[in-house]
């Protein structure tokens, strides 16, 4: 077997990021996405079992309904730890991880031993940042052996979307989390108060989420610390990219590849020469690993529950304010929204000028623009959610928008959710979302009301 | 969908202008070219594998030949046959001449149980030829008694009808009727024969199979006899394809979905191999014809 190496290495500016794509020749496939087959325990013959696997060992589970087509959402759950495999891809995951650079060049040079170990292929490497959660609010390490669907987990982003690249930004964990070290996280956050930056390196695996191989503690100290955390993506480029183009002969409209694809990137065929090409197309995107067996025994042999953790509330309430899959998916789905549009969709329309400003669907359209504020401009966000609220004909809406409101902390909202508990009309369940706000936030603004009075 | 483990192949031509691969697409580099023609295997509309080409049809129309002498090895063509026959299974028509080995649509991606049998073995020519003669002729043997029958009737009646008011030609008649049947039966055996012979023999002209290592699997979930290039343990032919069995001194022939056989050869197993998988064959009730 000759020696992993890197024939191909050019950054490129692609999906509105620097990305450095790379073809790996050779690889040892050690880490490694692959097929396990039929799903267990799901009786469904259409739920194929997808998992991260390091040596002989599944990591993350993934499961796919394929009778659902791209746009369902996956199951996935934690298999073994990083703690299982060998000492020597451990050392190697780790020494990646306290390799400085400062460059993209640096941070593919940083990553070559774990790019080495993977299957031959082409690859996208950026610099991005990554919420240390699942999508969902829940803190990333927190993941179960026991399948969850996530959100944000589909190929594809099946909305009316102008935009058809994804960035994937939330994390899932690659160690057990019996091995979360509280005196480890206290000693980053010293280091982080101290003005220290921290990154992390992760693997895309399905949709919106990336395994972190290296940094978990560093993610959960900047999560405590509430700074950013960022890492290194190493993101498999391996679909095939057809697009409508008009055929130069005839002049119609027809289906033709014009590329290779992944979640974040459409990586035209001009922009790689034609021998890598012509060995991306050669791979089998469903090969199985020679060690498949060894692994299918571990998959089918593995312990049900790894051990249990309680989270200290302060990381559970500090992951909560995250931004979830749903607003990130809004965020990166739509260009933006006008004031115009906005009123348009509080008259209950879905186009104005004559261009429709979401999708058809008034519901839907309506909590894309909320989730697409929240996550890019607070003050407008609080805005229109409270307008949106206040607008009986979109009541249907009110018990989500009111969920949205109460992860933002602001008086304005407290204010608001002191009017709803008075209203009698109101249901109550948005009154009991209501309540649990004004609880959580009665001595921040309370107090601030004291203050003023006085 | 099965053979997915089976590696991508390139083919250029000779003067190199012209480059295709076979894998997940099927794909067309012309002229040296940046961007490629991709089709998905959806976009073909039948293959046809002649003894030294590939004749594969596009639903728009095109025709695209593959010309075996264009692969580097054997094992390539094996490959590219084993990508084409597979993905043919939910989109397309594979037709193809004479072969050693099952269809690879008869096949099912699967986990093998631990009790798997596998061993390696080549065909033999001859044993081939010799079990393929013993099957036709247990096959074609009734017939055979039954048209001399007819036959030796029907020559008696019309040479009584001849010899009508002569009764001492009865038995004479009765001798050269039973005669000209034999003689008929025997000619129509040998002409069978030379035909079944020229037909395996064929079998050595247009499949590559034949003069590589072939893997043999048997399993309580199915059985397989695949070229050992493309094998990875994870193909398999279910028992429910398999129609019936036949024992002959060198082979065990399976007979899959009516038409396909498959050639187990037995000469290289042990007496308890060759006791486990009859075992195995009669646990299932495979039926022995």
């Amino acid at each position: 077997m000759s020696e992993p190496k890197i024939i191909f290495n050019e950054i490129m500016r692609l999906g509105g990021k620097d990305m450095a794509i790379i073809y790996l020749e050779n690889g040892e496939g050690t880490i490694s996405k692959y097929n396990l087959g039929n799903a267990r325990r799901i009786d469904d013959k259409t739920a194929v079992i997808n998992s991260l696997c390091i040596e002989d060992y599944p990591i993350i589970n993934i499961t796919t309904f394929k009778g659902k087509g791209p746009c369902c959402d996956k199951m996935i759950c934690s298999g073994y730890g990083r703690e299982d495999i060998s000492r020597e891809i451990t050392r190697l995951i780790e020494e990646c991880g306290n390799t400085g650079y400062s460059s993209l060049e640096g941070a593919v040079n940083a990553v070559y031993p774990i790019l080495s170990k993977m299957s031959e292929g082409l690859y996208g490497v950026y610099y991005t940042k990554l919420y240390p959660t699942d999508g969902a609010g829940n803190f990333f390490w927190s993941l179960s052996s026991i399948p969850k669907e996530m959100v944000g987990s589909a190929d594809q982003n099946c909305t009316d979307s102008p935009n058809e690249t994804l960035l994937p930004c939330f994390l899932l964990p690659t160690i057990s989390p019996v091995h979360y070290d509280e005196q480890k996280i206290e000693s980053y956050r010293e280091q982080i108060r101290s003005g220290d930056n921290f990154a992390g390196i992760a693997l895309q695996i399905e949709g919106l989420f990336c395994a972190l191989l290296d940094g978990h503690h560093r993610a959960a100290a900047c999560t405590l610390e509430e700074v950013d955390f960022y890492g290194i993506v190493i993101e498999k480029i391996d679909e095939v990219l057809f697009e409508e183009v008009e055929d130069e002969d005839s002049g119609d409209i027809v289906e033709k590849a014009t590329g290779f694809a992944s979640i974040s990137c459409k990586l035209p065929f001009e922009l790689i020469p034609q021998h890598i090409s012509r060995k991306q197309l050669q791979l089998r995107k469903e090969k199985k690993p020679e060690n498949y067996y060894k692994i299918k025994y571990q998959y089918n042999n593995r312990e049900p529950v790894r051990g249990h953790v309680s989270w200290s509330d302060e990381i559970i309430e500090k992951s909560e304010l995250l931004p979830d899959a749903q607003m990130i998916l809004s965020a990166q789905t739509i260009n933006g929204v006008t004031d115009d549009e906005l009123i348009a969709l509080l008259a209950s329309k879905t186009s104005h000028n004559g261009r429709i400003i979401v999708s058809r669907n008034l519901y839907e359209s309506i909590v894309t623009v909320i989730n697409f504020l929240l996550y890019t401009d607070g003050a407008r966000f609080i805005e229109f959610a409270i307008a949106v609220m206040r607008e009986s004909n979109l009541v249907a809406t009110h018990h989500y928008i009111a969920q949205r409101l109460s992860r933002v902390n602001d008086e304005q909202i407290y204010d608001f959710f002191k009017e709803i508990v008075e209203n009698e009309h109101i249901k109550d369940n948005i009154k009991e979302i209501a309540l649990k706000y004004l609880e959580r936030n009665e001595e921040r603004y309370s107090k601030q009301d004291e203050d003023i009075k006085a | 969908m099965a053979f997915l483990n089976v590696d991508g192949v390139e083919v250029q031509t000779p003067t190199g202008d012209c480059t295709f691969i076979i894998s997940d697409y099927f794909t067309i580099f012309n002229d040296n070219n940046v961007s490629p023609t991709i089709y998905s295997w959806h976009d073909v509309a039948g293959i046809y594998e002649n003894i030294g080409r590939f004749e594969i049809s596009l639903k728009c129309g095109e025709k695209v030949i593959l010309r075996k002498e264009w692969f580097n090895s054997v094992e390539q063509i094996l490959s590219c046959r084993a990508i084409m026959e597979a993905e043919s299974k939910d989109n397309y028509k594979y037709r193809h001449w004479l072969r050693v080995l099952p269809d690879k649509t008869s096949y099912i991606n699967a986990d093998l149980p631990e009790n798997t049998l596998v061993y390696k073995n080549k065909y033999n020519y001859e044993e081939i030829l010799q079990a393929n003669i013993a099957i036709s002729t247990q096959k074609i043997l009734k017939y055979i008694w039954l048209y001399t029958f007819i036959l030796s009737v029907i020559t008696f009646f019309m040479l009584r009808r001849h010899h009508a008011n002569i009764i001492d030609d009865v038995w004479t008649d009765m001798i050269v009727s039973i005669l000209i049947a034999l003689s008929a039966a025997i000619t129509l055996s040998l002409i069978y024969y030379l035909v079944d012979k020229s037909l395996v023999r064929r079998i050595k002209k247009s499949d590559e199979a034949l003069d590589v290592s072939i893997c043999f699997i048997i399993s309580p979930i199915g059985i397989a006899a695949v070229e050992e290039s493309i094998n990875t343990f994870n193909e398999i032919i279910p028992w429910s394809e398999v129609n019936s069995y036949t024992i002959t001194d060198t082979m065990l022939v399976f007979i899959i979905k009516n038409h396909q056989k498959l050639w187990l050869p037995i000469n290289s197993i042990t007496a308890e191999t060759y006791d486990w998988i009859l075992n195995v064959v009669g646990a299932l009730n495979v039926p022995e014809k």
